[in-house]
């Protein structure tokens, strides 16, 4: 098994990490579309969208089934298939893969739910090392304020209702997203994760990110992906087909 | 793994390749277990409430990646310990179980996944009061295509001994297959 660290493949895997309400899916829609402008093939994984896994995951949050280690185990299923079908086969190809979450979130969520630290590493020990990870810092505060103004009610795990931490919904969600944001803190230099300051105007920081993007962009790219080519393969995974930038819509299912 | 540290139950598991006769042996177990008087709860791979049906839905209706079956045989795992084998070992269940994490990893390290890696994901697991494995030549059991994979994993397979299991070859006739397992169990 190739593992962490190891692969070498021509495409380019940018992904955008950071607690919910950090802003990281509103700068990776906008990244997606300047890339596809410049004319990149790009493709696009979100975090929790296997379709061999998401029926098992919806029964299981609905019936309330999961413990922090079966949350841990097929979250990583769910990578796994991802991995497998959407994320290594266009960086084969030469494309650029963008994703919503990655391994991080795992590492942040599950630890913050109890699991070991190493035994959350080892098991997704096979993820592709991204090219950039992008982590979008945005105090607890603003962040709480952020998804409390997007949806109307938390759900049971998004809010950490299964660890007991709190009777009140929001209080425990508030708990939950410290723990989180402490798990990113200790994961900056321990993964070399690139911190955007998530406070700072939409515009500035996606300046930024473009800027630091560029920086892995070569020609040699966009002739790699030639589209014939991205055809005769078949991907499961969508490339965005109209991006509407409405940083939270539909995406707590996800969450 | 961890060991148990002193739940009232016993985890019986029953080990051995395909077409070896070990759910008929888990049957023989039960039966005669409960007749004596002990309560017992039997549990195998993919009877998981959480994963069960994900997985055999995943392996009839599409192209299930190596590592994601890995992993969702784990979670398949992970939800039959944590919440049916744990909870009747604390109550003082015998728990008699068809297959355990031996099968998984050597299944797995036969389908050419990472041994560090399969074993670090079965960490969870707890040590069993006892391992049965049920043994037969190769040849003798029922062909079929995956001959060749069973024959690999009955490789894997017989190395257990180093590691302390009671060995049981079934070319031997059932009732003295199964007195010997009662004998060891008692």
């Amino acid at each position: 098994m190739i593992s962490y660290g190891y692969h070498r493949y021509p495409g380019r895997l940018f992904v955008v990490e950071g607690t919910d309400g950090s802003g990281k899916s509103t700068q990776l829609q906008l990244l997606y579309q300047w890339l596809k402008a410049e004319g990149y093939s790009v493709f696009f994984s979100e975090w929790n969208s296997s379709p061999l896994v998401k029926d098992t995951t919806r029964r299981a949050k609905r019936r309330r089934l999961f413990t922090p280690t079966t949350f841990s185990l097929l979250h990583a299923t769910d990578f796994a298939d991802r991995t497998e079908r959407d994320i290594i086969p266009p960086l084969k190809a030469g494309a650029i893969v963008l994703a919503d979450r990655y391994i991080y979130t795992a590492f942040a969520r599950d630890v913050a739910r109890g699991c070991d630290r190493a035994w959350v590493r080892e098991i997704y020990k096979f993820a592709v090392k991204p090219t950039v990870g992008f982590f979008f810092r945005a105090p607890l505060d603003i962040a709480v304020d952020r998804i409390a103004a997007a949806r109307p009610t938390l759900k049971y795990y998004e809010a950490g209702m299964d660890m007991d931490w709190a009777d009140d919904e929001e209080e425990s969600f508030k708990i939950f997203q410290g723990k989180i944001l402490e798990e990113y803190d200790h994961m900056v230099s321990e993964f070399g994760l690139t911190v955007v300051d998530g406070t700072q105007p939409i515009r500035v920081q996606q300046r930024q990110m473009r800027d630091i993007v560029s920086r892995y962009l070569k020609e040699k790219l966009k002739e790699k992906a030639v589209p014939v080519k991205m055809k005769e393969m078949k991907f499961y995974g969508t490339a965005l087909p109209n991006v509407e930038i409405e940083p939270y819509a539909g995406q707590a299912d996800r969450n | 793994m961890s060991r148990l540290s002193r739940t009232p139950g016993k985890l019986i598991v029953i080990e051995g390749t395909d077409g070896v006769g070990r759910s008929t042996h888990v049957a023989l177990l039960r039966t005669w277990l409960e007749s004596i008087g002990y309560a017992v709860l039997d549990t195998g791979m993919t009877r998981s409430i959480l994963a069960g049906r994900g997985i055999k839905n995943a392996r009839s209706g599409h192209t299930l990646g190596r590592l994601t079956m890995q992993l969702y045989y784990a979670t398949d795992f992970a939800d039959r310990l944590e919440n049916q084998m744990l909870a009747a070992l604390r109550a003082g269940f015998i728990v008699l179980t068809d297959r355990y994490i031996y099968s998984a990893i050597a299944r797995a390290v036969v389908r050419g996944a990472d041994p560090e890696w399969v074993r670090a994901m079965y960490g969870i697991a707890l040590v069993p009061d006892a391992v049965f494995y049920l043994r037969i030549n190769v040849s003798r059991r029922a062909g079929g295509p995956r001959t060749d994979f069973r024959a690999r994993v009955w490789i894997i397979g017989n190395r257990a001994w180093t590691w302390g299991w009671a060995m049981i070859t079934t070319t031997a006739s059932l009732p003295i297959r199964n007195c010997s397992s009662r004998n060891s169990i008692g």
